[in-house]
């Protein structure tokens, strides 16, 4: 644990949130997708949205034996992005049958992405992204002026 | 004829006087809490979205009212196994558990940090700027004004 | 007036010199060479404190700045006590020297 310990703690949120970012952007961008999986049977599946779990770090066994054994406040590790899920909820059947991947029904369905969410996402995630963005600013300027020291 | 004059000194721990005094030290304390409270904050910045996350922060120990929670000490079926003992710092890390939380468990209240962060970077450049001004006194001192 | 014949004081402070005499004997062998060698000491135990504080700082093993910071600050503000106690004492000898008996 150097120095610079405050810097990776955001430094890794920086990446979480670029990372959700990504994926909010993919979900966007995969709206209307409607052939996105493949089955061995030959029918097609919708492109499913996609999630990220973020997770924080230190919590697993090496830090606690740590925490115990010297009392260090080892708690303090960042976040990280643990997985990247398909998000569950049915998928939007339209009725159209004239599209060429509608159903015996005539019901075409459509990935479960709902583009509002989408958009109160990415503002969740370009917020948390500056606010990591400034504390990251707040460690440089402490550890500057620590360097001031004796001057 | 020479007369020798012999200095009898009555109490040798006189000369043991400290040169950095109490002061110098409470500000070295001082400086680590505050690097330690800068780190909590980042942490909790860095996790404002993660789910069941709960904010930390970091207070003197002889605030705490509830003592139990520092000498909790692990019983041991051998005294060869490790002790849990914590930290001889003067403070440690704490979890916030009574502040509300939002649909996924997380309670980091990101305004609230921010202005921590900000009073906090305030408080480590004045720790800093008074412990300047006590060296160069005392470097002043040293050199005998010169 | 009568003159008061005042009661004969005990000899015990006859006792005292002697008693302060062993102690000087005993206090000379905690000489000023030896205190001025403990204090040196502590002056390179400080410096060297300071230097193995920074080599750790640039191997990238050191938790927080402002310890190296301060420990290298103390160490020269010792140091120069040390430089400019010697100076004093070099001073006082030399003026001493210069004294006509």
């Amino acid at each position: 644990m150097s120095i610079f310990h405050g810097f990776n703690i955001n430094a890794s949120a920086l990446t979480a949130q670029r990372l959700r970012m990504d994926v909010t952007s993919a979900n966007i961008a995969n709206a209307h997708t409607t052939r996105a999986t493949i089955n061995e049977d030959g029918t097609v599946e919708p492109y499913r949205r996609r999630m990220v779990v973020l997770q924080s770090n230190g919590n697993d066994f090496k830090n606690y034996l740590q925490r115990a054994r010297f009392g260090t406040q080892q708690g303090n590790n960042g976040v990280r992005a643990t997985r990247i899920i398909e998000d569950q909820e049915p998928f939007k059947p339209v009725y159209d049958p004239a599209h060429p991947d509608a159903d015996e029904t005539g019901y075409v369905y459509y990935p479960n992405v709902d583009p509002l969410k989408e958009m109160v996402d990415m503002v969740s995630a370009t917020r948390s992204y500056e606010a990591n963005v400034t504390a990251l600013n707040a460690s440089k300027d402490m550890l500057l002026k620590a360097l001031e020291i004796g001057r | 004829m020479y007369k020798t004059t012999k200095i009898r000194i009555r109490n040798w721990g006189d000369f043991r006087m400290k040169l950095f005094g109490q002061t110098i030290h409470t500000l070295e304390r001082a400086l680590n809490y505050s690097a330690l409270r800068n780190e909590t904050i980042s942490n909790n910045i860095a996790n404002v979205d993660t789910p069941n996350y709960k904010s930390k922060d970091v207070v003197f120990k002889d605030m705490l009212h509830d003592a139990m929670k520092n000498n909790l000490q692990a019983k041991r079926t051998n005294e060869r196994h490790l002790p849990f003992t914590s930290a001889n710092d003067a403070f440690q890390v704490i979890t916030r558990k009574n502040t509300a939380y939002s649909h996924n468990g997380n309670n980091v209240d990101i305004d609230k940090e921010m202005s921590n962060s900000a009073q906090n970077q305030i408080y480590y450049r004045s720790m800093v700027d008074r412990l300047n001004g006590k060296f160069n006194t005392l470097q002043t001192v040293i050199r005998g004004g010169r | 007036m009568p003159n008061r014949i005042e009661t004969v004081q005990p000899v015990n402070s006859l006792k005292e010199p002697a008693k302060a005499n062993s102690k000087v004997q005993h206090e000379s062998d905690i000489s000023f060479a030896n205190v001025l060698k403990s204090a040196l000491n502590k002056v390179n135990e400080v410096e060297l404190e300071a230097d193995v504080k920074t080599e750790l700082l640039a191997n990238g093993q050191i938790d927080q700045l402002h310890d190296v910071m301060i420990s290298a600050q103390k160490a020269s503000l010792t140091v120069e006590t040390a430089v400019q106690i010697q100076q004093k004492v070099i001073d006082t000898y030399n003026e001493i020297m210069r004294m006509q008996i």
